[in-house]
């Protein structure tokens, strides 16, 4: 099913990781990388560190715990 | 098997708008649960118009009320029945701005008469006149009000009529005497000088004459209407022998009755209303003694003899169901939310306002035993986790971990199916992985009884049933009925009243006796024989929801506990409460709400409980609760309860042992599958290792995510910390470890867990990303 988009600007993002993360596998730093969620057939994308090279991602606990864990309470309400 | 529409009618029957006695008794019906709550909330001005609104003239009403309520209150046995009347006359006088609210209406040209200008006809006239008709009152006497001048004092029912006609216009004809004629509709006028006019231009006459006037035929006594030609005539009123109130309520209801025959020409009573169910809840009531004052009260007094009122309502459901009252959401309204939520997810309908309590709920049956009008709604959220399950509305998160646990528990490292004999224990899942002593001393002692007993080491099934998996549930339930019949169908001797209670609802075919009827039985223990110890520890027996009512069980556990030494306590209401918060497994899905319903039943008694059933002796243990299991005290393996509580991944490992130590000490049998050893060994600190529980994340999953981080690479370094972190699906969540190497011992590699996190929601990465494909 098609999913519906929910748009990255609204979920907010900084241009940068908080702290300094390599990718093991590429030894680069990871940069902020639009990436594509799916929960209970709706699916949407957010900027999260990701490795440049090979697309690695990195989600920090914040993000777990809040946003993620928000979106997931908000769609099981649905 | 039911669907979630069987159960639809039933909750019309739903008694949740009853109305309290008091108000069925008001000759009004008046809302007294609203005018209470704006009483007791200081809201005096909203109070007195919802009492305005209702009794029309509330100068009148609040001096000559008798106060019919007062009869139907249900502190009248206790203390003192609410003292409505005196609040309603305090009202009154304390409500500054008395003014009715003028209404720009369009003025209507049909034309009402009313003859007789008392109480009722007075309220008829104004409830006209509010609705813009043309209305003229004719009075016999000098002066209007008719038999409340015996009643009151002349000039305040005067001032009270010119209040609230203050914005509306009528005609009043003094000294007249008037009279209609039922088949014509014409209506003959004499005035005080001998005048005689007829008007047959009337659209309404209402006969309000007053007591012994011969307007009405005897006969036509028992109606309060009738159509003559164009005109509608009604009657009510002292005409009919009813007292003041009740005429005062003839001239409002019967004005309605008028309004819609001008509007439609439909001329129908209407149907009485169903008597009300409303059933009052005595727990709320507590001796308050009412305020007494010699006028009337003041504002202060008003608040408080308003919150004596205990607000009846049937509120047998928000009493019993933790559910009810933690979504403050009452049945009719669950059930209309469920109904939308089973729907398939591709239909037009595809919202899911239940999901959560639909998964939160704790099956524990209480509602359905305290709702007077037995509304299955326990039923009808179990069926509903069925029919959602299969049309894949139910994140599979929610239940991930308890279907591992029983497939664990159901699996070659842990499961027995041994021996055949006439009984056969069945000590259910959790009791050997809380601490296998519990299993393997019971069944020593069943043995001891009966020596060829068999045992059936696994899990019911529940779990299944709970997560609404019909398809895994009847194969549990095949197989145990095929694992039943190989040990030549012998009589299970359960432990867990869930197991019980469940096989009894799937496989009526198989019967059961508990552990502890058994053991009392055998053991020659007799109330007489149980005779507690003055000095021993007091507990509070606290009964699991599958064992409510189960007399004989009941019974067994006290004499054996107070044989044991200790005394007990019976909870306020025995058994008639609702589960520890483990029951029907929400506790992933909605954990405020398991934490809730733990908590209302730590708070039921101040001493440690006394238990048997191994869920709610973890679930209080968990909550800082001490509980001790009934076979702590059989067999003497923790009779404090201050044990040390097993975590999910030692649980686990406890099912091993039982099964290798029952293996070697019953059969003398090698255990030869053992589950492998986790690759890693995980050190972590207690804070950690909390988050794991909380998470119900295995030290197995933990190994799952590194060796995949190592194997492909895929993971992040921290250039401060050196952390590693990587991720992996564990079934429907997905795994985040923060870690780092260290030393091996004893030849097995460790790894330091610095932090660890899920989500529900899939991280979807591209087939190829940067040119590159992703592994």
């Amino acid at each position: 099913m098609a999913g519906k988009l929910i748009k990255s600007s609204r979920t907010g993002g900084t241009s940068q990781p908080k702290d300094k993360l390599l990718c093991d596998k590429c030894g680069v730093e990871l940069e902020m990388i639009e990436a594509t969620f799916e929960y209970l057939t709706r699916s949407f994308r957010h900027k999260v560190p990701r490795c440049p090279e090979c697309g690695q991602v990195s989600l920090p606990e914040e993000l777990v715990n809040g946003k993620i864990s928000d979106v997931e309470a908000m769609i099981e309400e649905k | 098997m039911k669907e979630v529409r069987d159960y639809y009618d039933q909750f019309d029957s739903c008694r949740e708008h009853d109305i309290p006695l008091c108000a069925e008794s008001c000759p009004f019906c008046l809302d007294i649960l609203t005018l209470t709550e704006r009483i007791t909330a200081g809201r005096f001005s909203a109070a007195y118009k919802s009492y305005r609104d209702c009794v029309v003239f509330p100068g009148i009403v609040s001096e000559i009320c008798p106060g019919y309520c007062r009869d139907a209150c249900i502190r009248r046995d206790l203390d003192e029945a609410l003292n409505l009347p005196l609040l309603e006359k305090s009202l009154v006088a304390l409500t500054s701005r008395r003014q009715p609210n003028a209404y720009n209406l369009p003025r209507r040209g049909e034309k009402i008469a009313v003859i007789g200008a008392g109480i009722s006809g007075m309220t008829f006239a104004l409830k006209m006149a509010s609705r813009k008709y043309d209305v003229t009152v004719f009075e016999r006497e000098a002066q209007i009000g008719g038999h409340l001048k015996n009643l009151m004092d002349e000039d305040v029912y005067i001032k009270e009529f010119e209040l609230q006609f203050a914005n509306e216009k009528y005609t009043l004809l003094l000294n007249t005497e008037a009279s209609a004629d039922l088949s014509t509709g014409l209506l003959t006028a004499v005035d005080g000088e001998g005048n005689t006019r007829v008007y047959d231009d009337f659209d309404v006459i209402y006969i309000a004459s007053g007591e012994g006037s011969a307007s009405i035929p005897s006969f036509e006594k028992t109606t309060a209407f009738v159509r003559a030609g164009k005109t509608g005539i009604f009657w009510g009123g002292s005409l009919l022998g009813k007292d003041t109130m009740h005429a005062l309520a003839d001239g409002i209801s019967l004005s309605a009755l008028a309004d819609t025959y001008i509007k439609t020409g439909n001329l129908e009573e209407p149907e009485p209303p169903a008597p009300s169910g409303c059933v009052a809840n005595e727990d709320k009531l507590i001796y308050t003694e009412a305020v007494s004052s010699r006028g009337v009260y003041s504002q202060e007094e008003c608040i408080a003899e308003a919150a004596r009122c205990i607000r009846c309502q049937c509120d047998a459901c928000e009493s019993s169901c933790d559910l009810v009252r933690f979504y403050k959401k009452w049945p009719v309204k669950l059930r209309d939310e469920i109904f939308l939520s089973v729907k398939p997810a591709g239909s037009l309908v595809h919202k899911c306002p239940s999901r959560k309590y639909i998964a939160a709920c704790t099956q524990c049956g209480m509602l359905e035993n305290a709702c007077p009008e037995e509304i299955e709604l326990c039923q009808m959220i179990k069926t509903a986790r069925h029919q959602m399950h299969k049309v894949d509305k139910m994140p599979a998160a929610y239940r991930q971990y308890f279907m591992n646990d029983m497939d664990f528990a159901n699996g070659d490292f842990a499961k027995i199916v041994r021996g055949k004999g006439s009984y056969a224990f069945f000590p259910g899942c959790n009791l050997g992985a809380l601490n296998p002593d519990y299993v393997i001393k019971s069944f020593k002692w069943i043995r001891r009884q009966f020596p060829d007993a068999g045992l059936l080491l696994r899990c019911c099934g529940i779990p299944a049933d709970w997560a609404g998996n019909t398809e895994k549930h009847n194969s549990e339930i095949t197989q145990l009925a095929a694992e039943w019949e190989q040990l030549g169908r012998p009589v299970l001797i359960t432990a867990c009243m869930s197991c019980d209670k469940h096989i009894h609802e799937y496989l009526p075919e198989i019967e059961t006796i508990s552990l502890y009827e058994l053991y009392a039985q055998n053991c020659g223990i007799s109330p007489e024989l149980a005779r507690p110890d003055e000095a021993g520890e007091l507990f509070t027996v606290f009964d699991p929801c599958p064992a409510r009512s189960r007399d004989s069980v009941q019974a067994a556990v006290r004499n054996i506990a107070e044989a044991r030494g200790i005394r007990i306590e019976e909870l306020p209401k025995n058994d008639q409460h609702g589960c520890c918060g483990f029951g029907g497994q929400g506790a992933i899905a909605q954990p405020h709400f398991a934490e809730y319903v733990t908590g209302e039943r730590i708070a039921m008694s101040d001493n440690p409980y006394l238990v048997y059933c191994s869920n709610c002796r973890d679930v209080f243990n968990a909550g800082g609760k001490r509980a001790v299991h009934i076979l702590d005290l059989m067999f003497d393996i923790d009779p404090s309860g201050k044990g040390e509580q097993p975590g999910i991944t030692d649980r686990r490992l406890n099912r091993v042992i039982l099964k290798e130590k029952l293996l070697k000490e019953i059969w003398g049998e090698e255990m030869t599958v053992k589950p492998a050893r986790d690759k890693y060994k995980l050190e972590m600190d207690t804070e950690v290792a909390v988050k794991a529980e909380r998470l119900r994340i295995l030290s197995e999953d933990i190994c799952n995510v590194i060796q995949r981080a190592e194997d492909t690479g895929r993971r992040t370094k921290n250039a401060d910390t050196g952390h590693f972190k990587a991720y992996n699906e564990i079934g429907a969540i997905t795994l985040w470890v923060e870690y780092s190497e260290a030393p091996p011992v004893d030849g097995q590699e460790v790894r330091k867990i610095h932090n660890l996190y899920s989500h529900r929601m899939q991280i979807k990465l591209e087939a190829v990303f940067n040119g590159r494909k992703i592994d």
